[in-house]
């Protein structure tokens, strides 16, 4: 009975992970077309929505290639350890109030960790492949992204502070009168920034722009393979907006039956995704030395800072927490206007100087 | 580099026949062209991406890679100097492939075709399925052609590369 | 700033071994000949004792069948009075060697290549004197009239021996000129010395060659980067073509002038309207053809169009190369408008073949020139739409803000002209100096940068880009009544035997049409001087020393339309 109880979940979860994934396909397409003021996909379905489906099984058919110099069973284990990473997740999510998988006492760490595989994943791709340019394409990714998985973390050190636990649910419920974005809008900021670049998207998608000129770790990959990879950058953006809805947006705390609350946490999600497809249709991408240094000089101090004044205002009072918070906000704000205007302006002003 | 074109026989078909039917379907609604501008063809092409033409309207999305790509626009002319790379891009694209020959260039070498260093035509490096003439022709017309490569690969008919292939294998010709 | 008649004619005094001194037709061009032996000195008097700072033109033509061999070209500009004066040197068929000239302009090694490969002219002292349009293996100088095009063209067994191999591979450079001795030194790294160089000593990234091109996702066409990178940092860089070398000016000389106009939208083939209208000032300058006052004015409403339509290309590219995907749709969108007129007008959204010597094809449809005005004045406010996204964006800014420095003595090395000398500051625009078409009627606004960064040749375009519609505009007030052309100009125009130089300002710079007549209805020589040609080759000299997220920066910022540069 319990075994059988666990399959079903695994499979409904399963289900779920795949069918969100598909979602966000389409989110993103449809929306930055109309951001860039067409439609979008409109033939494959009611206005594209079969579309993701139409390209996922596109993919099924085509040819696969193994590079004959290539590592065989590496190369096709690489996109199997992408892709599981954004569903392992879920099985600790809890989705609504006291409905989880299995509601571990160091939740949050646990989902770190399990998303920390990715970069594994990047590597094995990228080795296996035998291809010079694959690999350097593949460590400069794997670089990114462990380096913004610092300043993540230490951001939500905040949250668990505030929350005083580990464990999702006790955080989701520590936000039932207040949410974490109001008393945590620094953290948030953190949290997104880093997430961009866990997600490799713009202003953090080196390794799928030069690398198209150098090689990404994807290249080799034709078919179902690649449509892996494909999968699991939607995957991992729906599985991110998630941590971020249920750390920082109330979860699914909201008004009306708690069964509703599953609802809430949906349109919570998608709001972050919304926010993600946002800035990458809006946004130019860093240069990867830049990139770095971002994440190493200006955001792990500031997350570091984050978390020692959210503890200075815990012992104080909330208004002086989110006066902190707004403050700090407010300072990265400006730094960031500084090093990219004013410091990047030369003496005599910016605007090109008319003569005639 | 041979590669057998998908032949279904009798038998099989009524297992794969559902199968078949939802392939159809999704290869008349997702085509992945892959970018070969050289000229001004390109400039179209480019355009035809656009917000007023918009072609991912239809499920046609421009990939840069030619292993995730269906089929090639080869858009300008082609000399001496790039056929070997056209010859190797179209190599590495993996099957069901077809190839677009857009604006006279590259259909027979148009206004170019008596230079002493320009090929006439892209067919005669790579098989081409759809031929579509103008200098360079409207977005609309390019258009039109990404379409009816979507009807063929839909229908399942052949490509001109299977049909290459399977012509090279019947003569005994290795490539 | 037009060249004084007066001061002009004394510019060859006092420099031995100048001969024949002229003037060009009637162009204000002075022109002389002198001997291979004494190019290199009066070149060099010209430039460091007379000022002739600039130059314009390097190439080469056949001499006539009276006296085989081949002719090369030289024109110089002094840009602080505008003299222009081209040089001749005559090479026998038996001796087609001449010293080179780029140990004075370094811009003028690649022009000196493109001479070896087309016509089989040997420059002593050229340190890298290999093929650059052709192939490395291609057999001939194909615009020697020797040469003669098989009527069906390139044949399957051409095809089959270009598919055997790759041809640019890098071939020796000519053995006379690999002696050291005699070597010019250019001002920049070879990429094969660097890593001839790289002996794994001291602490240091090994060094790796970076194939960037001919396919890559970057709209520049078919363009290809050789790198020598120690780790992230370009040590050294150089630039292949001729990937798009179409013959252009071997056909030109089978067509006649009519088909030539159609056939040079091509070349530079986002802007078509400018070689069409460098080609034709040639031909009326010879067929001493006056061109009407109205046709005039079109000529620059249709300029300033297409410079607005070149200009939101090239942002459409320059977005996406430093990832920014969202400006392309809405330049693109914008751009629409304008190719609908263009459509309207000429009846072409690319090609448009609408000049004609003596004027235009046709006037402007009835109504179009109010729909036109109502869209110019709509400009403004798309391009404040560009630059909310690009300009002030720290992300942008950081990308382009102090990459790819090019300081003015750079630019003049290697013969850069356009908003990439703007961008440094260097102050030449030819419709203001040189005024053709109706330009002398206009008030030209010239935007220039400070410091010659990526950031600034971006600001100088987006700047250029408010001055077109302004010019446009400008244009559609004053336009005259009248004939759209001088009525009986014959079909097919035969100038008399003569040369011409014309040069318009093109999106990229100098663009400029070298025509020879012989007197019948077809050209002997056409040359077209390409900006983007001299531009692209500051590369080698600007790469070095960045990152490879800069070289993408840095090249979109030199805007390459590869139509023009390979012909």
């Amino acid at each position: 009975m319990t075994t059988l109880r666990i399959l079903l979940g695994i499979l409904v979860l399963v289900v779920f992970a795949l069918i969100n994934t598909v979602v966000v396909m389409w989110c993103e397409r449809k929306w930055a077309g109309h951001m860039q003021s067409r439609l979008g996909p409109m033939r494959t379905g009611w206005h594209g929505l079969m579309q993701p489906f139409a390209d996922a099984l596109k993919m099924l058919g085509k040819e696969t290639f193994v590079p004959d110099a290539a590592d065989k069973i590496l190369f096709a284990i690489a996109p199997v350890l992408a892709y599981t990473p954004a569903i392992f997740v879920y099985c600790a999510t809890p989705w609504v109030a006291n409905f989880a998988g299995y509601s571990l006492d160091v939740g949050i760490f646990m989902v770190f960790a399990i998303a920390a595989l990715f970069p594994v994943s990047i590597v094995i791709a990228g080795w296996s492949s035998r291809n010079k340019y694959s690999l350097l394409g593949a460590f400069r990714a794997v670089a990114q992204q462990i380096s913004y998985e610092v300043p993540m973390i230490l951001s939500v050190l905040g949250v668990i502070m505030l929350a005083s636990s580990m464990r999702l649910s006790t955080i989701v419920e520590s936000q039932a009168h207040v949410w974490n974005l109001v008393t945590q809008p620094f953290a948030f900021l953190l949290f997104f920034i880093g997430m961009l670049a866990e997600l490799n998207r713009t202003p953090f998608d080196l390794a799928e722009a030069e690398s198209e000129l150098v090689g990404g770790y994807m290249t080799e990959y034709s078919g179902m393979q690649f449509a892996m990879f494909f999968l699991t950058e939607y995957a991992n953006m729906f599985t991110w907006s998630l941590f971020a809805a249920m750390l920082f947006l109330g979860g699914w705390n909201g008004p009306g039956p708690a069964l509703l609350g599953f609802v809430y946490l949906l349109i919570k999600t998608y709001a972050v995704v919304f926010m993600v497809i946002w800035v990458r249709w809006a946004l130019p991408r860093l240069r990867v030395d830049q990139l770095m240094a971002f994440s190493w000089k200006v955001l792990i101090p500031a997350a570091i800072l984050n978390a020692f004044l959210t503890a200075l205002g815990i012992l104080a009072n909330v208004w002086v927490l989110i006066a902190l918070q707004l403050a700090m906000v407010a300072g990265f704000v400006w730094l960031i206007s500084l090093i990219g205007v004013r410091a990047g302006s030369a003496v005599r002003g910016d605007a090109p100087e008319v003569s005639s | 580099m041979a590669v057998d074109p998908v032949i279904v026989d009798e038998e099989s078909k009524i297992l794969v026949a559902p199968l078949q039917f939802l392939m159809n379907w999704a290869r008349g609604h997702s085509m992945w062209p892959l970018t070969f501008g050289t000229a001004c063809c390109a400039i179209e092409m480019m355009t035809v991406g656009s917000a007023r033409y918009d072609t991912e309207r239809y499920g046609i999305f421009f990939r840069n890679s030619p292993r995730q790509a269906d089929c090639m626009i080869i858009a300008g002319t082609i000399n001496l100097k790039i056929a070997p790379r056209v010859k190797l891009l179209y190599e590495q694209m993996s099957l069901p492939k077809y190839v677009i020959a857009m604006g006279s260039c590259a259909v027979s070498g148009g206004p170019f075709a008596d230079g002493y260093n320009v090929v006439q035509g892209v067919d005669q490096i790579i098989p081409v399925d759809i031929y579509v003439p103008g200098c360079p022709p409207r977005p609309e017309a390019l258009m039109n052609a990404l379409l009816m490569v979507m009807e063929r690969n839909s229908a399942g008919e052949l490509s001109a590369a299977e049909v290459f292939a399977a012509e090279h294998r019947a003569l005994g010709v290795s490539e | 700033m037009t060249a004084p008649a007066t001061t002009a004619v004394n510019v060859f005094e006092g420099i031995p071994g100048v001969f024949d001194v002229g003037v060009l037709g009637s162009s204000p061009v002075r022109i002389a000949s002198t001997t291979p032996n004494a190019l290199r000195g009066v070149i060099e008097e010209l430039k460091v004792g007379r000022g002739f700072t600039h130059l314009s033109l390097l190439t080469a033509a056949e001499r006539p069948a009276e006296t085989p061999g081949v002719k090369m070209v030289y024109a110089v500009t002094r840009r602080q009075d505008g003299t222009r004066v081209m040089l001749t040197v005559d090479l026998p068929e038996d001796e087609l060697r001449v010293p080179t000239i780029c140990g004075l302009w370094s811009g003028a090694a690649p022009l000196e290549r493109e001479v070896f490969d087309l016509f089989g002219v040997v420059f002593l002292g050229h340190p890298n004197l290999r093929p650059i349009v052709l192939r490395d293996d291609f057999p001939g100088h194909p615009l020697r009239k020797a040469f003669a095009m098989k009527p069906t063209g390139v044949d399957a067994e051409d095809l089959a021996w270009a598919l055997s191999s790759h041809g640019d591979n890098g071939s020796e450079p000519t053995p006379e000129m690999s002696d050291p001795s005699l070597a010019v030194k250019l001002p920049y790294p070879f990429v094969a010395d660097v890593m001839l160089a790289d002996d794994g000593s001291g602490l240091h990234a090994q060094r790796e060659i970076l194939n960037m091109g001919p396919q890559h996702p970057s709209m520049h066409g078919v363009l290809h980067l050789w790198l020598a990178l120690e780790g992230e940092t370009v040590i050294a860089g150089e630039v292949t073509h001729g990937y798009l070398h179409r013959c252009i000016e071997k056909l030109a000389e089978t067509r006649s002038y009519r088909a030539v106009t159609a056939l040079v939208d091509r070349a530079d083939y986002v802007s078509g309207f400018f070689t069409e209208l460098a080609l034709l000032g040639g031909v009326e300058e010879l067929a001493e053809i006056e061109v009407t006052p109205k046709a005039q004015y079109l000529r620059v409403l249709m300029s300033e169009l297409c410079r607005l339509t070149s200009h939101t290309t090239w942002m459409a590219a320059c977005g996406i190369d430093v990832g920014a995907f969202t400006p392309m749709l809405f330049s693109f969108r914008d751009r629409e408008a304008i190719l609908d007129f263009f459509e309207e007008i000429t009846g072409g959204r690319m090609m448009f073949n609408y000049f004609r010597p003596g004027g235009v094809k046709s006037d402007l449809p009835p109504g179009a020139a109010d729909r036109l005005r109502t869209y110019l004045k709509t400009v403004d406010a798309s391009i404040d739409g560009y630059e909310a996204l690009l300009t002030n964006n720290e992300i942008f800014r950081n990308r382009t803000r102090g990459i790819g420095v090019m300081t003015p003595e750079v630019i003049l090395d290697f013969g850069v002209t356009g908003p990439m000398a703007r961008g440094s500051g260097v102050n030449v625009d030819l419709r203001r100096d040189e005024p053709y078409a109706a330009y002398g009627d206009f008030d030209i606004r010239v935007p220039l940068g400070h410091v010659g960064d990526t950031y600034d040749r971006y600001a100088v375009r987006i700047a250029e880009m408010r001055e077109s519609a302004r010019l446009a505009l400008q244009a559609l007030d004053g336009m005259p009544e009248g004939d759209f052309v001088t009525p009986g100009v014959p079909r097919a125009v035969k100038p008399p035997a003569g040369a011409a130089y014309h040069r318009v300002e093109s999106p990229r710079g100098e663009l400029g049409v070298y025509l020879e007549s012989d007197g019948t209805a077809q050209p002997w020589r056409m040359k077209i001087r390409s900006p983007a040609f001299s531009n692209l080759h500051v590369a080698p000299a600007v790469l070095p020393g960045g990152r490879i997220g800069d070289i993408i920066a840095i090249m979109s910022s030199v805007d390459v339309v590869m139509g023009e540069i390979d012909r």
